[in-house]
Order: C-alpha cells, then sequence, then structure tokens
C-alpha cells in the first residue's frame, strides 16, 4: 500500500550554492507515514523539524530527493494538507467561526456550506458558544483549539502539527493533548506531530522518528506498540511508556555527542 | 497640566469615581482630574486678563482674554469668522482625504512590489524630509490666490506620514499568516485582501492620527502665503491691522478644527479596530 506520505533521500540546504554561508538543514532523511498514521518526529533544536513541515506543506520544494504525498510528488501547497503551528495564526479581526471558515474560502461552496461546516468543526471542539467572539476573548487553549477546527474544517488526509503545544502551560497541554489525540483518532488523519517533547511523542504517536542535530537526518525510528493512541493520560501511565521515552532520551544523547 | 493629570491618576483611589461619571469616562479622566484641569483653565485666564495690563503691556502685544472675546463676536458678525472657518475646515478635511487616500494607496502598491519600493525609496525619503510647506509659494505660482495651494500643501503633509505608516505594515506582516493563506491555495490578491490589508489597520489609523493634525498646518500655511479667504488668510489681515486680538481668535478656531479632525479620526479608530485588546 502507498503510504500517506514518503520523504525518499530529502535533502535541503538554504543559500547559494557554493557560498561558504550555505546551511544544510536536513541531508539523506527518509520515512513514511501510513494512512491513519500518527507520527513524531523528535530531535534537538535546529534539526530541520520545520524545514521538513514546510517542505511537506508545499511551501518550497527539496534540494535533493522527493516529498510523496499519496506516491504524487509534492510541487506547491495541496489542498488535502492541514497545517498547524505553535502560533495559533488566528486572524485577530474575524471571529472564532470566520477563522475557522478561513480555509474553506478557496473552495468553491456556497457561505451557507461554509458556516455549516464550520458550526459542526466548532461544535466538534466545543466551542460552539464562542462561534461570535473575537481571539482576544479566547486563552490560548481555546485558541489553539479553535486553530485546529480551522484546520479540520478543510477535510485534510494529512495533517502537520509543529509544536502545537510548546506555547501553553502545562496543565492546558495535557487537556490540549487529549482533546486533539480524541478528535485525530476519530477521524482516522494521517498525521506528522513535529515536538521537542519526548514525552508527548510517545503518549500520541504510532510510531517516533528521531533526528540527529543539524544537518537532521534520521537516526532512529520505533514504533510505539501501547494502547490508548486516543487518550494520551492513560497511555502516559503504562510503565511501558517510560522505557520508550528512556529509549528517547538515550538515542538523543548519543546523536548530540556525535554532533 | 499633564503633571496634574498624572499625579491623580497614579493614585488608585481614583479609580473608582472614574468608572462612575459618565461624561468624564469618555475622556478617560475622573472627576478629580477634571477639576484639576478646569482650575489650570481658570488660573491661566486670570493669568492672561489681569498681567499683561499690569505689566502695561499694550492689546497689540497681548489682548486679555475679553479683549480676544470681544474681538471675537465682532469677527463674527464684520468678517464672516464662520465662514471662513467652515472654508479652511473644508479644505483641511477634503486635503486630508485625498492626501490619506494618495498616500494608503501608494502605500500599498509599493508594499506589494518590493521592486518598486527598492526604486523608489531614495525619492521618497528626499520628499519626506524637504519641507511640505515651502512648497507653498510655488503652488501659488501655478494655480493662482484660490483654494488649491491650501488643498495641496495639505494633501503633501498627509500624504507622507499614511505611506510610510502604510508601507512598513506592509513589510512587517506576520509571514507566518501569509503562508497559512498560501497553504490554502489562496491567490496573491486575496491574500492582501485577507491578510495584509486588515493587518495594516492599526499602523494606517496610527498614520492617520499624525495626518488629521498635519492637515491644520498643512491648510494653515496655504492660506497664510496666499488667498484671501479662510483662518490663515484672517491671521495675515489681522496683523496687516495690528490687529492682534484677531490672530489669537484664528489660531484658536485652527486648534477647534485640528481637535475635531483628530476627534473623529480616533472615534472611527475605535470603531473599526474593536477585536484590539483595550486595556
Amino acid at each position: 500500500m502507498t503510504p500517506k506520505l514518503e520523504l525518499r533521500g530529502v535533502a535541503k540546504a538554504f543559500g547559494e550554492k557554493g557560498s561558504p554561508t550555505r546551511v544544510t538543514a536536513v541531508r539523506d532523511l527518509s520515512f513514511t507515514v501510513a494512512a491513519g498514521e500518527l507520527v513524531a518526529v523528535v530531535g534537538p533544536s535546529g534539526c530541520g523539524k520545520s524545514t521538513i513541515l514546510n517542505m511537506v506543506s508545499g511551501l518550497y520544494g527539496p534540494s535533493e530527493g522527493a516529498v510523496l504525498i499519496d506516491g504524487a510528488e509534492v510541487k506547491g501547497p495541496r489542498s488535502e494538507v492541514g497545517f498547524m503551528l505553535q502560533k495559533d495564526l488566528l486572524l485577530p479581526w474575524r471571529t472564532v467561526i470566520e477563522n475557522v471558515e478561513f480555509g474553506l474560502e478557496t473552495r468553491k461552496l456556497p457561505k451557507a456550506e461554509r458556516r455549516r461546516i464550520a458550526r459542526a468543526e466548532l461544535r466538534r471542539i466545543r466551542l460552539e458558544e464562542f462561534a461570535d467572539s473575537y481571539p482576544y476573548q479566547l486563552s490560548g487553549g481555546m485558541r489553539q483549539r479553535v486553530a485546529l477546527a480551522r484546520t479540520l474544517a478543510i477535510s485534510p488526509e494529512l495533517v502537520l502539527l509543529d509544536e502545537p503545544f510548546s506555547a501553553l502551560d502545562a496543565q492546558t497541554k495535557l487537556v490540549l493533548q487529549k482533546s486533539f489525540s480524541r478528535t485525530l483518532s476519530e477521524s482516522g488523519l494521517s498525521c506528522l506531530l513535529i515536538t521537542h517533547d519526548l514525552q508527548e511523542a510517545v503518549i500520541m504517536s504510532d510510531r517516533v522518528v528521531v533526528l540527529s542535530g543539524r544537518p537532521g537526518t534520521v537516526v532512529d525510528t520505533f514504533a510505539v506498540d501501547l494502547p490508548h493512541r486516543d487518550d494520551p493520560l492513560a497511555r502516559s501511565t503504562l510503565p511501558a511508556t517510560q522505557a520508550y521515552v528512556k529509549r528517547l532520551f538515550d538515542t538523543l544523547h548519543i546523536a548530540e555527542g556525535a554532533a | 497640566m499633564t503633571m496634574a493629570i498624572d499625579d491623580t491618576a497614579a493614585r488608585p483611589d481614583t479609580a473608582a469615581p472614574r468608572r462612575r461619571a459618565s461624561l468624564a469616562a469618555l475622556i478617560g479622566l475622573g472627576p478629580r482630574d477634571l477639576a484639576l484641569i478646569l482650575a489650570v483653565a481658570l488660573v491661566a485666564i486670570a493669568a492672561w486678563e489681569f498681567v499683561p495690563p499690569a505689566l502695561g503691556v499694550s492689546r497689540y502685544i497681548i489682548p486679555t482674554f475679553s479683549q480676544c472675546l470681544a474681538e471675537f463676536g465682532a469677527m463674527v458678525t464684520r468678517d464672516n469668522l464662520f465662514g471662513h472657518t467652515l472654508h479652511t475646515l473644508g479644505t483641511a478635511v477634503a486635503g486630508f482625504l485625498l492626501g490619506s487616500a494618495f498616500g494608503a494607496a501608494c502605500g500599498y502598491a509599493l508594499g506589494l512590489s518590493p521592486l518598486a519600493e527598492r526604486t523608489l525609496s531614495p525619492y521618497i525619503l528626499a520628499l519626506q524630509i524637504a519641507p511640505k510647506v515651502a512648497f507653498a509659494p510655488l503652488f501659488i505660482m501655478w494655480f493662482g490666490y484660490t483654494f488649491v495651494p491650501g488643498l495641496l500643501v495639505t494633501m503633501l503633509v498627509v500624504f507622507f506620514p499614511i505611506l510610510v505608516n502604510v508601507l512598513q505594515s506592509m513589510k512587517t506582516v506576520d509571514r507566518d499568516l501569509v503562508n497559512l493563506a498560501r497553504v490554502y491555495h489562496m491567490s496573491r490578491f486575496a491574500i492582501f485582501r485577507k491578510i495584509e490589508l486588515p493587518s495594516s489597520l492599526p499602523n494606517l489609523f496610527a498614520g492617520l492620527r499624525i495626518g488629521s493634525t498635519l492637515a491644520v498646518i498643512g491648510v494653515t500655511v496655504g492660506e497664510l502665503v496666499g488667498g484671501n479667504s479662510g483662518l490663515g488668510f484672517l491671521i495675515t489681515y489681522g496683523e496687516g491691522q495690528a490687529n492682534t486680538a484677531m490672530v489669537f481668535n484664528a489660531i484658536g478656531m485652527l486648534t477647534v478644527i485640528g481637535i475635531a479632525l483628530y476627534a473623529v479620526v480616533a472615534r472611527l479608530e475605535t470603531r473599526v479596530l474593536h477585536w484590539i485588546r483595550r486595556s
């Protein structure tokens, strides 16, 4: 079966070719995300995690190798890809529901249909009563949930999450990890979760890809063979979880020492 | 005056009455602040009324408050003061609107075209530094003693702060927001309309506020240099007649126009930018 997402021998360098300031962000990078799978990518800071995300979302192409979605090479932004960052990127001049509709505005949909989809997404994240509020009236956690609703409103097949919880306080983070996990596994989406939080990588994913420091390349990849992918809190209480976290810790420590 | 306001504002005990007084709350002041402001005004007016005569200063140098009031009444009936005020107000508003429209349009156009911005920025900088009011005699040579020179000087002084503010905002739009729109396949124009234009509104309004105060300067200079109507004309006319009170009153009316323009812009700003959290 063709994987949902495949990175095949990808390298990306910034700056002029041959210039001394040319920086290689990632090199010889290969991994896949199967349909319905949530893959976490962890690595030390500067390992090119955001570069991967931008290449998969089609904002720029790799210098070498290829990024494939459903077996087809990514040449530019694709409508089946959703994208979420640490920043919620809500438009402050729009109400919550108008923000959720944002991604739908380039689809050929009647206005009423857009509104209906957005309302359904808000219901799913349980923020329906805030539909007509403005972002500044919401807490950080609520705003990030609205960002998820906006991401899911376009019915993506692949969702890219770039450290979506790292700007939140510890408690909000736990609540959001739980609600995101439930929502994502219910909808059966394929996800790429970029994170620097090792615990988060283990409790939220089906598989973990570990990158080395710059230039980033895969140093380890393993499946998280644990139940409760839709409930990170339940998973975090399992003794085996700590063994996976320790494995990550050891791998990254070695990778850092080698770099 | 400012010191008096800050002094009481810093005290926490004025916070509660501030919320109750409706008129005072409108301008963000407590009744105690207002009382202090009024007291300052009374002291200043009293000093203005009694100190110059006591020191033997003639009314041709500093006319007293009551002399200015009397002259104000005379100006209304004899010199058509309100007609001149309306003329100045009309020119200031027209110049402000046209100058803002051109400034904003050029700011957005340059913001959309980095090449044009790089090519034209030295010229814009030079024009921005050039004292715009010095163009007034030129405009009179070109357009004669009409309202046109005043209008053009006003447009010119309003144009630059708005252009610069809009251009600045276009250059500092959140790149991640633009990328998000690109991921959603938005066209260049849709990105402008849905991201860049609304993002620029706070800066645009900052420019408009500056422009509204400069508009009064522009129109005054235009009317001072030439023409036979407007408050600027009344200033030169009063000067020729050694009617100092007339000059004082014209300056007062110009200030009123400036405050009114600024207040309208500030009011519009709070309405349009309602989505910004205010403390």
